[in-house]
């Protein structure tokens, strides 16, 4: 609202102070849970870096695996097999709550399994399927922890740019337009009880010149 | 007249009947019999011709300092020619030269088969039976988890007895229609075992069923050729079990170290033994935990071949991948090792069979490696130059 729009009464005053009061707590609000999401941000950062390594690493020995197992046993061998696995991981999503921005808690059920249980016969097959399985099985694990980090990070980082973006508002924008409408309606009010004041004296002048 | 599989049914029920004092002196096996009149020498003459065509031994240093497009175009002018230009319109690239390879290598395989007659042909058919395994599995694996036909149908390879017709056909039917279809073959009363959960254990069968119906195929080794065939089957048996104990053994200690346990957590493995090993006591090694397991192959024929990767090795890092292609490096060699000695046999027939296909898994290793940068040093590492 623009300064000249604001109505200079005494009860807009009072009104003004009472909702400068509450941005301001709300100010120190946001500020303090800004600064937490940060700190917050910073220790999911300093996990997320080493799974991101960890999971570029599994990613490449994963490929390494399948390309020499689909030379050595061939590609045929190798999709055969792959047909086999019965078992598929299972992903189950919950959800936790970190100063009040809601991240994820990923878990995954079946994703490590044991070697007599991957779905293909142990007597036909051979140690190449076994580094493949082996391999693609860290992987999926990789991928699930990155999976809830990066998201975490990403929400938080969402929140993060929202909570600033309400601070500056409120730091920049609403208190000081507040507190300008504040001290317009203060001279306002001044000004109109110097006004009633000049206009009383010239009342009693003229009744005293009348008398 | 009696049939081989009618005498054997006798001899088996008139062992049971024996008592184990006796019964154990008899072989477990009959010598190869009935089985028609043999076309070796013609036989022999045909497959050293085909064998001429094979690239020879020298080739593969060359291959691996040729690049790939080389490569590609070296295979295109040999042999897989053909092959290649049928498969150029539904493949490309590495694919197309890898589905080449399998389909020369059924083609020698039906040429083997169309070529020989009697003995030969019944121990040729009952080599390459282990082809008709892997696409039976191949199917059934894909139909019980509900793979599209046409990925089904690009896993097969056709290299033995089951023609792709045949092949083709069960994959359109359900998987009870094709259980049903293998009734009267020897794959049925293994199938219709399958009762919706155990696959693996129906696998593990199938392919015991493969050494076990070659090594009575192979029957009582009379002559030197057919010991030296007796000795490559029952070798590879022992390699197989061999490396299926490191694997169980491997998988259990790792385990263990996880859990701090000392239990076997794989309890079926006898139930995966092949029997008729030549130098390994499977009821032996089974029962032991890692370390004492890796003792007692040290008395074993293979410890020289496979002790550079498991002498002192830490458990995290041992390769069996390493273990499993020196093995069966070895027993390649073995079986080509003399084989002049026999001119006119079974020998020179299977060493062709032999030959295509490492030739073939050479040549995919190359062509594989190279696709995707693998070092040279490891490409050569898994070949096998006969």
């Amino acid at each position: 609202m623009a300064v000249q729009d604001v109505k200079p009464t005494r009860s807009e005053l009072q009104d003004l102070q009472k909702r400068i009061k509450l941005s301001q707590n709300g100010y120190k609000l946001l500020k303090m849970k800004r600064d937490g999401l940060i700190l917050e941000f910073f220790k999911i950062l300093n996990q997320a870096r080493g799974v991101r390594e960890e999971l570029d690493a599994a990613y490449a020995n994963a490929v390494e695996k399948v390309n020499l197992a689909s030379a050595v046993d061939g590609s045929f061998t190798l999709k055969s097999a792959s047909f086999a696995v019965d078992a598929v991981p299972t992903i189950e999503l919950k959800s936790t709550n970190i100063m009040g921005v809601v991240v994820p808690k990923i878990e995954g059920s079946d994703v490590h399994k044991a070697l007599h249980q991957r779905g293909y016969g142990l007597v036909g097959t051979d140690a190449y399927i076994d580094d493949v399985a082996d391999a693609y099985e860290i992987l999926v694990e990789k991928i699930i922890v990155a999976a809830e980090l990066e998201t975490t990070m990403k929400r938080l980082l969402d929140d993060i740019e929202k909570t600033k973006r309400r601070v500056n508002a409120l730091e920049f924008k609403v208190i000081p337009e507040f507190q300008e409408q504040v001290k317009f309606i203060r001279l306002r009010l001044e000004e109109m009880e110097r006004e009633s004041m000049s206009s009383l004296k010239k009342i009693k002048k003229k009744k005293a010149a009348q008398a | 007249m009696l049939n081989t599989q009618k005498i054997r049914e006798i001899s088996e029920y008139v062992q049971d009947q024996l008592p184990d004092s006796v019964s154990k002196h008899i072989p477990s096996r009959l010598p190869a019999f009935g089985k028609g009149s043999s076309n070796y020498p013609y036989a022999v003459t045909r497959i050293r011709a085909m064998r001429v065509k094979l690239f020879p031994r020298d080739a593969y240093p060359r291959f691996l300092n040729m690049s790939l497009d080389e490569i590609t175009r070296k295979i295109g002018e040999s042999e897989y020619k053909q092959d290649i230009d049928e498969l150029s319109r539904e493949y490309t690239g590495v694919n197309l030269i890898e589905h080449a390879l399998n389909r020369n290598m059924a083609e020698s395989s039906q040429k083997v088969l169309r070529i020989t007659e009697g003995e030969p042909h019944e121990l040729v058919r009952e080599y390459l039976r282990v082809f008709d395994i892997d696409d039976i599995k191949t199917i059934l694996r894909g139909k019980l988890h509900n793979i599209p036909e046409d990925q089904i149908l690009q896993a097969l390879v056709t290299g033995g007895a089951l023609r792709y017709t045949f092949l083709s056909g069960l994959v359109t039917k359900n998987v009870d229609e094709i259980i049903a279809s293998f009734s009267d073959s020897p794959y049925g009363p293994i199938l219709k075992r399958f009762d919706g959960t155990n696959f693996p254990e129906i696998e593990n069968e199938l392919d015991k069923f493969y050494y076990e119906n070659l090594f009575e195929a192979i029957g009582l080794p009379s002559s030197a050729d057919r010991k030296q065939f007796d000795q490559f089957v029952r070798r590879e048996i022992d390699i197989k079990n061999l490396s299926l104990l490191l694997r169980v053994k491997k998988y259990e200690a790792l385990e263990n170290a996880e859990s701090e346990g000392t239990q076997c957590i794989i309890e079926d493995v006898s139930s995966m033994m092949i029997p008729h090993g030549l130098a390994l006591d499977t009821d032996k090694l089974k029962s032991l935990c890692y370390d004492d397991f890796i003792e007692a192959l040290r008395l074993t024929p293979y410890w020289d071949v496979i002790s550079a990767v498991l002498e002192n090795a830490d458990l995290k890092s041992v390769s069996l991948t390493d273990v499993e292609a020196r093995l069966t490096r070895f027993n390649l060699t073995k079986v080509t090792e003399n084989s002049r000695r026999f001119l006119i046999s079974i020998i020179p027939i299977l060493e062709f069979i032999i030959y295509k296909s490492n030739e073939v898994r050479n040549l995919r290793i190359i062509i594989r490696g190279k696709s995707v940068g693998m070092d040279n040093e490891l490409i050569k590492d898994r070949l096998v130059i006969l």
